[in-house]
């Protein structure tokens, strides 16, 4: 027989939904709704499924992937993360509610170097968020401001999801990397000023006043790693070299530093961080091979072309069109992860986004903004759930502080939708060859 | 004695995922070296090896995850909490995982076998050296999916016994 579409899109997300609420895991779930559409319909066989998801492993860019983990872990195992911190402190710990701010500029500083946000929440959050506790902020608040600061990893470059984001549809990497930098910052501010309204409210205290000898200490401390953007963005947006290369050197500049420099990680702890690098790497990867899967089935059943007619028809013009790209992302990232999910959405949409009229770039940045979101909303927020683990409390105690800390960053999305020029800025003055 | 002897060659799994991603590093770096310093010579199959690293990771990494139950999943329905509902709640998503990995060992096996006719294109490699991966992988989720079923299931008849 000949599937319709309508019957196809019924069995595709239907059997996707349906997997998803009796716990089959995402990567699986994707995998398992395709399977009768490949049994039932004489045009496909379930070569199809395999080839696909085999086919979407070859590519040289998603080698970007491991080599930003390794470069996340390498830090927070060389202590790298640790002097970050020593100068978040000295920079952001002298304002009213020091610690939450510090947590802020931390990752802030980490995401400047990775591009990971599940290796920010589990790095800093080890550190910080005993420390908040023990200086009596409410465990609640340390581990929602541990896990919405985290979200600036993809935010603000370099960045996983930028990366794949570029690989799957054929973006300048260093364009997505310029775009993301001042709506990470602003967002970084914003979390900065919900802290001074909490500390302001609970009255939480100032960490130190540094002296100058103490900021230049922490600086001296920082300095090296913090040398770490200036190589991989600058690398990437002098075309000097590609994001697997970037990643690469990254991750080999943490190695030395951890190794030579620090001192802070030996040729015994390697193979740990190897084999928790590829561990990770794999599970978020091997998603990546069935939502293609999936992703093909919908493209061959002509499921975007629907979903084009239909949001075309409405007229919904700029800002209504990336409102909606915006929620459907957010609703997605709900419970999925990311990486599958702007294979199968932001496929599906970069032709909407086109027909409205949107920047290519600043859709990016509105779906991986909005993605970033997923990371600290349950069910599936990844970031939510290893601050919260970090932390020992249950995730729907915290659901208050992260809704209330969520708000002024869902404030800043809905600024970039409006006025996208934020976003476009940096990489039209830098790259303005990615917009011809 | 099957559950010990499986939990040890996924400690091999580990050890070969570990010494992959360490060795990922090594054509990516030779092409990064090669390009800006010229110390070294370019060598134009260190992108088609890496990917077939890249490859193996990835599956290794995946066979892991079944094993260790540490596959992304979704948790909005509540733990069942009597001995059949939490058997029914593990056994359902065994069985989900079980048949894609059927399908993965025996589309898998024909799927390598057009590997074996084909050639990378700098290398000059077999397919089949990647390809195998996919039979590979079916035929361990198969094994690990079986094995956590009767694990299980021996649990739930533990759990019932105990309450009786």
């Amino acid at each position: 027989m000949i599937i319709t579409t309508g019957v196809a899109s019924a069995i595709l997300v239907g059997g996707f939904l349906l997997l998803i609420l009796i716990r089959v895991p995402v990567a699986f779930a994707l995998g398992i709704a395709t399977i009768p559409i490949v049994l039932l319909d004489i045009r496909l066989t379930p070569f199809i499924i395999i080839d696909r998801m085999f086919q979407s492993y070859n590519s040289f860019i998603l080698l970007a992937v491991p080599f930003f983990l390794l470069a996340a872990n390498l830090m927070n195992s060389g202590k790298i993360t640790a002097k970050l911190i020593d100068l978040a402190r000295v920079l952001t710990g002298w304002m009213p509610g020091g610690l939450g701010h510090v947590n802020v500029a931390v990752s802030m500083l980490f995401a400047g170097i990775s591009g990971s946000s599940t290796a920010d929440a589990a790095g800093t959050g080890k550190i910080l968020i005993p420390a908040m506790v023990k200086e009596g902020y409410d465990p609640r608040f340390s581990i929602a401001i541990t896990a919405c600061s985290s979200v600036m990893g993809v935010i603000i470059p370099p960045s996983i999801l930028m990366v794949v984001w570029g690989g799957v549809m054929q973006m300048s990497v260093g364009a997505l990397f310029l775009a993301g930098a001042i709506p990470g910052l602003l967002i970084g501010f914003a979390l900065m000023a919900t802290v001074y309204g909490y500390a302001k409210v609970y009255d939480y205290p100032i960490t130190l006043k540094p002296t100058f000898a103490e900021f230049w200490s922490a600086f001296k401390g920082a300095a090296l790693a913090m040398l770490t953007p200036v190589l991989v963005i600058g690398g990437i947006v002098g075309g000097i070299v590609t994001p697997t290369e970037s990643a690469i050197i990254a991750a080999a500049y943490a190695l030395f530093l951890g190794v030579f420099v620090y001192r802070t990680v030996t040729f015994r702890d390697l193979g740990a961080i190897f084999y928790d690098t590829g561990r990770f790497a794999s599970i978020s990867l091997f998603a990546i091979g069935t939502a293609s899967a999936f992703g093909w089935m919908l493209a061959f059943y002509n499921v975007p072309r629907l979903i084009v007619d239909v949001m075309t028809a409405g007229d919904l013009g700029v800002i209504g069109t990336s409102l909606i790209i915006a929620a459907l992302f957010l609703f997605f990232g709900l419970f999925i992860d990311a990486i599958p999910t702007i294979i199968i959405l932001g496929t599906v949409l970069l032709p909407v986004a086109t027909a409205a009229g949107i920047e290519p770039v600043a859709f990016a940045i509105i779906g991986i903004i909005s993605l970033a979101f997923g990371l600290v909303t349950p069910p599936y927020g990844l970031c939510l759930l290893i601050s919260a683990a970090i932390g020992g409390m249950n995730v729907v105690s915290v659901m208050k502080d992260v809704c209330i800390i969520l708000t002024p960053m869902l404030l800043i999305l809905l600024l970039i939708i409006v006025f996208p020029d934020i976003a476009l800025w940096l990489p039209r003055t830098l790259m303005p060859m990615a917009f011809q | 004695m099957i559950g010990r002897l499986l939990e040890t060659f996924t400690q091999g799994l580990r050890i070969l995922l570990a010494i992959l991603m360490a060795s990922l590093a090594i054509p990516v770096s030779m092409q990064v070296i090669s390009r800006y310093t010229g110390i070294i010579p370019t060598f134009l199959w260190t992108e088609e090896l890496a990917t077939f690293i890249f490859v193996w990771i990835v599956m290794i990494g995946a066979m892991v995850a079944v094993w260790d139950g540490t596959h992304f999943d979704v948790v909005i329905t509540p733990n069942a909490s009597s001995p059949l509902g939490v058997f029914v709640q593990k056994s359902t998503v065994h069985i989900f995982v079980g048949i894609f990995a059927l399908l993965f060992a025996y589309y898998g096996i024909e799927y390598a076998r057009i590997g074996t006719i084909q050639s990378s294109v700098m290398m000059r490699a077999n397919l089949l050296w990647t390809y195998i991966t996919v039979p590979i992988a079916g035929f361990v989720w198969t094994v690990f999916t079986a094995y956590r079923l009767y694990e299980a299931f021996t649990t739930y008849q533990i759990s019932k016994r105990a309450k009786l």
